[in-house]
């Protein structure tokens, strides 16, 4: 019970927040004249009667009452009483921070706090003014006395039938819910009616039709329902032409009479639409429906893979397809049976029952069964489908037609006869093995699918040798010991048969053995001395065995992973929409660790992949395999081996399979992407989220410090990552203060300056790339370039010669720097100079950077720059001293090659001249607190990082690559190293940590203080 | 057999307190939620409850609208749950009209959601008249210990 009661707490926080957030903008748009909308208006209302009923149920009866005299204040504004004016925002304002406080206050104590009588009084007395006298009802009063105890009978008057009949809604309601209920009646008349989901839901619609005709009282419409589920049920599951189609010729009568009786209390002019809407549906489902299935099936046809590969595959069942077009002629055979033809009838019975054995892998699919089937479909459906025709010209096929068509499927039938069910995956790639050998065509016709996953089963062991031998051991008993001994040791049969050779019965094997042919024929020597009962000859490559291409089965896969959708039955549209739009409503509450844990796992995989993924591109395995076949190539040719040739073929099958497998961990990668996009964008919320606090922020900020601001927003839509928002939502908060405290001018000051009197404050998002971009831009005065020049002089950290330099923007960065401040006095709002510098951090330590443009006199602009993700960081990887670490993006300036003689130590500081610039540069392990490798290289890579003020070089051993590396948390230990800022894993499995260009600053500056005093960074 | 039952209402935490107090008796069984009528009125056909606890104020598709469609569609009895409000007296009147079974207030204090509490008790009073079972009037359910505990819950960290 604990658990649930601080369950239901965390449900009162989150929920209330959400209502909360709702009503201020409203309110605050209200406030500045704009007339509210009626939807707006209501769920203004909602959210205060929500805070309502979530307080009342955790007894706060201060929120309750405070939130209850504002519903009752906003049901006049609902029911058109009075505007929501300014007049109005001004009592509702105070009882929205009422209602926040007491959250607060109900959050950590959990107990209620009474409601302050002022702001009570103020609703109470808003509401008598304006409500035509009418006192507030109170809360308690309510609960007390309010609603006497319902009746459980209906009011005496009014029957709830009578309220129906009556209601013209209701009436309507009756009508819709026969709209999306009618049109599963034509289910009736396809062959999968037999299903029993179909049959199932067909019953409960007829049941749900029965129940609305109840309750409306049309009761010749309950009989008929009756009537219709007793021909239904009668049917359990087998088909029922005859019964149904009379039945829903019954049921158009029945509607064409409804439709009198509803026409009667409604008015006929809104219901004739409803009725002609119904006949339409019945009556043009049959042909929708024949014509949507026929095309279905021709589509499919296309699909299978004999018809992408050509007929020489006679292996590739597509199991699954067939099932669907055995479904689709089923489907077909019920609609000519309901056109009278029965000679089409059984050709589409054949083509059902073809399909269904090729799903069940009785037979193979050949291109000639698909083309006969297309042919078949063609002749019995082409009169009907041609919508030009009239229906008088079309006609059942003849008898001889029909008869014709069946035989042919018939000796199709015979021809794809499937010998063994086998596992078919190792087939194809042993078909293509034994392509590329000369076997005699009589053996390999032989071969089922059984013997050649046999084949593989056993080259993959070892046995790379086939064999035919012709034998006749049976002239004599030792001969026929002694070759069956042979067969159990050395060879593996793989399947025989008996030929006549000069009036005697001999056997034709095709043997399989790890040994190579001089060693099987001596062996067969052996037992037969005079070779003429045994004859050994090896299965030698083909002199041009044609590679198989793997790339037409991958598209026919490719083209299968958008199958035909089934046929949506005619008018179910509407219920389609109300189905999907219900189901949008649907909304999970998640707990954000969750989606992080999950994000966590997939971040893992996707490392786990990239080890995958680097494997398969560096492993030897490819080359390896090229140069086996080289050397196997160059062994048959000069080592005068024939047997190596085989090899080659052995060799041409693993590197397929190797194939095989870099485009399924293709494929893999790219799903896996898709993946994690996918719940990244769990972790997504619109920018709204932190623009909303603002409104209310630059009123009150405003207000207070006698300026006029407007708040403009823009881009609120645009959406950003949830870690995002939490790491933006101070630096923002600062940036409009300092904008709204120093940047703007007092309405007078801007008057003189010639500027409207109100300031106008920018808050903007928008989308750039794989990055977002928010824009903080004030109209104001505030960053006089001049006086930033000045002062970052005045404190020495640039010299006046290098400022004058500088232009205006990169002049901007340096109220940045810790401390930095141009105003002259500190208020209350923003404690000058500390602050930038924060913003700073918190942006660029979610991978953000940070840009100002100033005018003088016209205004500022912030523009911060945001990677989509805090979760992921692009970075270069780098190695010193034989670790490898990554350097995140933000930071990297640029990188180049220097010699040792091109690094000179000034006063015990190492520095380089990059540019005519002086640079100073670091060994990065130095920084990192390791000592200094020994016999430094001449020539090394150097990492320029800068933080938009400064300017290092990190000397490195080696450069690798940039690589979006996914950040997760380390222990707080490894975080406490200077230098640290993360970690990651590389697609190796290798754990990678992640620097903070920050610390390596600060560390650089110490190191400089201590080795030596005289030269700054800059 | 259990008698299923469907609670709709916008807030999850009203969802929640209702569920608790239907499932304090175990004739019932909450086979579904949902926070809007356009979903109620789906998962009542899906579903097919015995027993709809529905809310007024909602939005998409109000209690009343629901009612009126839930009328048709579905052969559960409705129970109305709503806050008490000045409309709610004339919702209450609409309501009855278009097929609930009872009209019932809004369970206040989950503090001491203690099911001797009369609201509380009035909703599962009302919940078995519907059904048909007997209600044990005079007989509330036994107090949970637990609930004295509640004081000393954590707080939990928000949800997204």
């Amino acid at each position: 019970m604990s658990d649930f009661i601080a369950a239901l707490w965390r449900e009162f926080e989150a929920e209330t927040q959400e209502h909360l957030e709702a009503i201020e903008p409203v309110l605050l748009t209200a406030e500045t004249g704009v007339v509210v909308t009626a939807e707006q208006v209501a769920s203004l209302f909602r959210a205060f009667h929500s805070i309502k009923g979530l307080a009342r149920s955790m007894d706060l009866s201060g929120m309750e009452s405070v939130a209850h005299a504002a519903e009752s204040l906003l049901s006049l504004v609902r029911d058109g009483t009075t505007p929501l004016d300014a007049d109005l925002v001004a009592v509702l304002l105070p009882a929205l921070d009422t209602l926040k406080a007491g959250r607060r206050h109900a959050l950590t104590e959990r107990r209620d706090q009474p409601a302050p009588q002022p702001v009570l009084a103020a609703l109470k007395q808003a509401f008598e003014r304006l409500g035509c006298g009418a006192p507030l009802p109170t809360p308690d009063q309510d609960r007390e006395t309010g609603e006497a105890p319902p009746e459980p009978e209906p009011l005496e008057n009014v029957s709830p039938r009578e309220a129906a009949r009556e209601n013209p809604e209701m009436l309507s309601i009756f009508g819709d819910l026969l709209r999306a209920e009618l049109p599963v009646f034509t289910r009736i008349l396809s062959a999968d009616f037999a299903q029993t989901k179909v049959f199932a839901d067909t019953l409960d619609a007829i049941e749900r039709i029965e129940h609305a005709a109840d309750t409306m009282g049309y009761y010749a419409l309950v009989d008929h329902m009756r009537a219709l589920a007793a021909i239904v049920e009668s049917a359990e599951g087998r088909r029922l032409y005859p019964d149904a189609r009379k039945a829903l010729l019954r049921l158009l009568g029945q509607i064409g009479e409804l439709q009198k009786e509803i026409c009667g209390p409604a008015g006929p002019e809104g219901d004739d639409d409803l009725i002609s809407d119904l006949k339409g549906v019945l009556g043009r489902a049959f042909e929708d429906e024949l014509h949507e299935t026929y095309c279905n099936i021709i589509q499919a046809l296309s699909l299978f893979s004999c018809e992408i590969e050509g007929p020489t595959s006679p292996y590739d069942n597509d199991e699954e397809l067939a099932e669907e077009v055995a479904g689709l002629a089923r489907l077909l055979y019920s609609f000519v049976l309901f056109l009278d033809w029965p000679r089409a009838a059984d050709v589409m019975l054949v083509v059902e029952d073809v399909f269904s054995r090729v799903a069940g892998r009785e037979v193979f699919l050949s291109g000639e069964t698909t083309a006969l089937t297309r042919s078949a479909l063609t002749t019995v459906f082409g009169t009907v489908v041609d919508r030009t025709r009239v229906p008088e010209q079309r006609a059942d096929i003849t008898p001889e037609v029909a008869s014709q068509f069946t035989a042919e499927f018939r000796k199709s039938l015979r021809n794809t006869l499937n010998p063994a069910r086998a596992s078919l995956a190792p087939v194809k790639v042993g078909q293509r093995f034994l392509a590329t050998l000369e076997i005699k065509p009589a053996l390999i016709e032989m071969l089922s699918p059984e013997n050649i996953a046999h084949i593989m089963d056993l080259v993959q062991v070892g046995y790379l040798h086939l064999y035919e031998v012709l034998a006749n051991p049976e002239k004599s008993p030792e001969l026929t010991q002694a070759f069956l001994a042979w067969t159990e040791s050395q060879v593996k049969p793989i399947t025989n048969r008996s030929v006549f050779i000069a009036g005697e019965t001999w056997f034709e094997f095709l043997m399989a053995s790890m040994d190579p042919p001089e060693a099987v024929i001596a062996r067969a020597a052996e037992i037969d001395p005079a070779g003429s009962f045994i004859q050994v000859s090896p299965c030698q490559l083909k002199t041009e065995a044609a590679p198989v291409p793997v790339a037409p089965a991958a598209a026919a896969h490719a083209r299968r992973a958008a199958p035909p959708s089934p046929p949506p039955s005619v008018g179910a549209e509407s219920a389609v929409e109300a189905d999907t739009s219900g189901r949008g409503e649907s909304m999970l509450r998640v707990r954000g660790e969750a989606i992080d844990s999950l994000l966590n796992q997939i971040g893992e995989m996707i490392s786990l992949n990239g080890a995958l993924s680097l494997t398969m591109q560096e492993s030897l395995v490819g080359s390896a395999l090229q140069s086996l076949r080289r050397g196997l190539h160059q062994l048959s040719q000069d080592g005068d081996r024939p047997e190596a040739e085989a090899l080659i073929g052995v060799v041409d099958v693993l590197h397929q399979y190797v194939d095989r497998i870099r485009q399924i961990e293709g494929n893999y990668a790219a799903s896996l992407s898709r993946l994690q996009e996918g719940v990244l964008e769990l972790r997504v919320v619109p920018v709204d989220t932190v623009f909303g606090r603002f409104p209310r922020v630059v009123r009150d900020l405003a207000q207070h410090m006698g300026k006029q601001v407007r708040l403009e927003i823009d881009g609120g839509s645009v959406r950003i990552d949830k870690g995002m928002v939490e790491a933006l939502a101070d630096p923002l908060m600062h940036m409009v203060r300092n904008a709204i405290d120093h940047g703007v001018e007092s309405p007078e000051q801007r008057r003189r300056a010639g500027k409207a009197a109100a300031a106008t404050i920018t808050l903007s998002a928008s989308r750039k790339g794989n990055r977002v971009m928010i824009e903080v831009r004030d109209d104001g005065a505030w960053l006089d370039i001049a006086t930033v020049r000045r002062i970052a002089v005045e404190r020495g950290l640039i010299k006046a010669a290098e400022a004058a330099r500088l232009t205006d923007r990169e002049m901007c960065r340096f109220i940045f720097q810790p401390g930095f401040s141009t105003a002259a006095a500190v208020t209350e709002t923003s404690g000058r100079g500390v602050g930038m510098d924060v913003v700073w951090t918190n942006v660029s330590r979610v991978g953000g950077t940070i840009d100002v443009d100033s005018e003088t006199g016209k205004g500022t602009c912030f523009i911060l720059s945001l990677p989509l993700s805090a979760a992921i960081q692009s970075a270069l990887i780098v190695a010193a001293d034989g670790n490898i670490m990554a350097i995140p993006d933000r930071y990297l300036a640029e990188t180049c090659h220097v010699t040792a003689a091109e690094v000179q130590t000034v006063r015990g500081q190492s520095a380089m001249i990059l540019r005519d610039q002086f640079l100073p540069v670091f060994p990065l392990t130095c920084l990192l607190g390791h000592p200094p490798a020994a016999g430094a290289p001449t020539r090394f890579p150097v990492v320029v990082i800068e933080n938009g003020r400064q300017r290092i070089g990190l000397i490195v051993d080696r450069l690798y690559r940039r690589q979006d590396l996914f950040v997760k948390d380390i222990h707080p230990q490894l975080a406490a190293i200077p230098g640290v800022g993360g970690a990651s894993t590389l697609g190796d499995g290798r754990v990678i940590l992640i620097l903070d260009g920050d610390d390596l600053f600060r560390l650089a500056e110490a190191s400089v203080q201590i080795d030596a005093d005289g030269v700054g960074l800059h | 057999m259990k008698k299923k039952v469907l609670v709709v209402d916008d807030s999850m935490m009203m969802r929640s307190i209702v569920i608790q107090i239907a499932s304090s008796d175990e004739r019932f069984e909450v086979v579904g939620e949902a926070a809007n009528g356009r979903v109620a009125l789906e998962l009542a056909q899906r579903l097919k409850p015995d027993l709809i606890l529905l809310d007024i104020e909602m939005p998409e598709m109000d209690g009343i609208d629901t009612l009126k469609r839930l009328m048709l569609s579905s052969k559960a009895k409705t129970i109305v749950i709503s806050s008490v409000t000045q409309a709610a007296s004339l919702n209450a009147t609409e309501a009855r009209r278009f097929g609930a079974f009872a009209v019932i207030p809004k369970p206040s204090g989950a503090f001491s959601l203690d099911l001797k509490q009369k609201k509380s008790h009035e909703i599962l009073q009302a919940m078995c008249k519907a059904v048909g079972f007997r209600s044990e009037d005079n007989e509330p359910l036994p107090r949970d210990p637990a609930t004295t505990e509640l004081a000393l819950a954590p707080l939990q960290p928000a949800y997204v």
